[in-house]
């Protein structure tokens, strides 16, 4: 059991690559607003957190390059690095059109 | 880093508010597509094409009895790619992704279903019947 979030999870996400011999990492977020990063296959305490969202998160997806993005309560999107973790961009929804 | 992400479509037709999004695999030759649910009871298949960046409705899904809350995409052991779907009724739909046609009903859940995901031809749900 991994045990870190005092509100309820609204969201996971698997972290890619896991390749055979990797350990597998995957994300969590919910009502605290908080994305937490967990090694499923040493299991533990989170190897960290992503503070930034103002609300609850509802989602988690990761993009084809591993960036991992987030979303919620309060209106953003955020994409955060794969590496360090850092917020690359937050996108306000509603959003100005590229076009 | 890469350059920020703009916005690039915005897609209308549903009559409530999403609650799901997903993406077929964009097998077969065929671009990648986005499917969407809905609490208007539909889900709806997305498609757009090289030539155009222009995004249209190709099916709408319709049938369940209540808020469709869950839809991925899935390549079962036919071959054959559905969409699939979740909702407040229970049920879990397959769509066929060509046709827009509901393929089969899978019932078992007895409370609403949120959550829905599929790898290598496996189905997985998740329902509020706990």
């Amino acid at each position: 059991m991994f045990k870190g979030h005092e509100q309820p999870v609204r969201a996971l996400a698997l972290i890619p690559p896991a390749a055979l011999g990797e350990d597998c990492i995957f994300a969590s977020a919910g009502n605290d607003g908080l994305i937490k990063i967990w090694n499923w296959s040493t299991g533990g305490s989170e190897l960290s957190t992503l503070q930034g969202h103002d609300s609850f998160v509802y989602s988690l997806a990761v993009t084809s390059d591993g960036t991992l993005v987030s979303s919620g309560e309060d209106r953003t999107v955020r994409l955060w690095d794969k590496l360090t973790g850092a917020l690359q961009q937050v996108i306000t929804i509603p959003a100005i059109s590229s076009a | 880093m890469p350059p920020p992400y703009k916005l690039s479509a915005t897609l209308s037709g549903h009559t409530q508010d999403v609650r799901s999004v997903a993406s077929t695999s964009g097998t077969s030759g065929n671009l990648a597509r986005v499917l969407s649910s809905s609490r208007d009871k539909t889900a709806k298949l997305w498609s757009t094409s090289t030539s155009s960046r222009a995004w249209s409705c190709s099916h709408t899904l319709a049938g369940h009895e209540g808020f469709v809350n869950a839809v991925c995409s899935a390549v079962l052991a036919d071959g054959r790619e559905y969409a699939v779907t979740g909702s407040q009724d229970s049920t879990i739909a397959l769509w066929d992704s060509e046709t827009g046609e509901m393929s089969r009903v899978l019932i078992g859940h007895t409370s609403n279903v949120c959550a829905l995901d599929s790898k290598e031809g496996l189905l997985a749900s998740a329902s509020w019947d706990m």
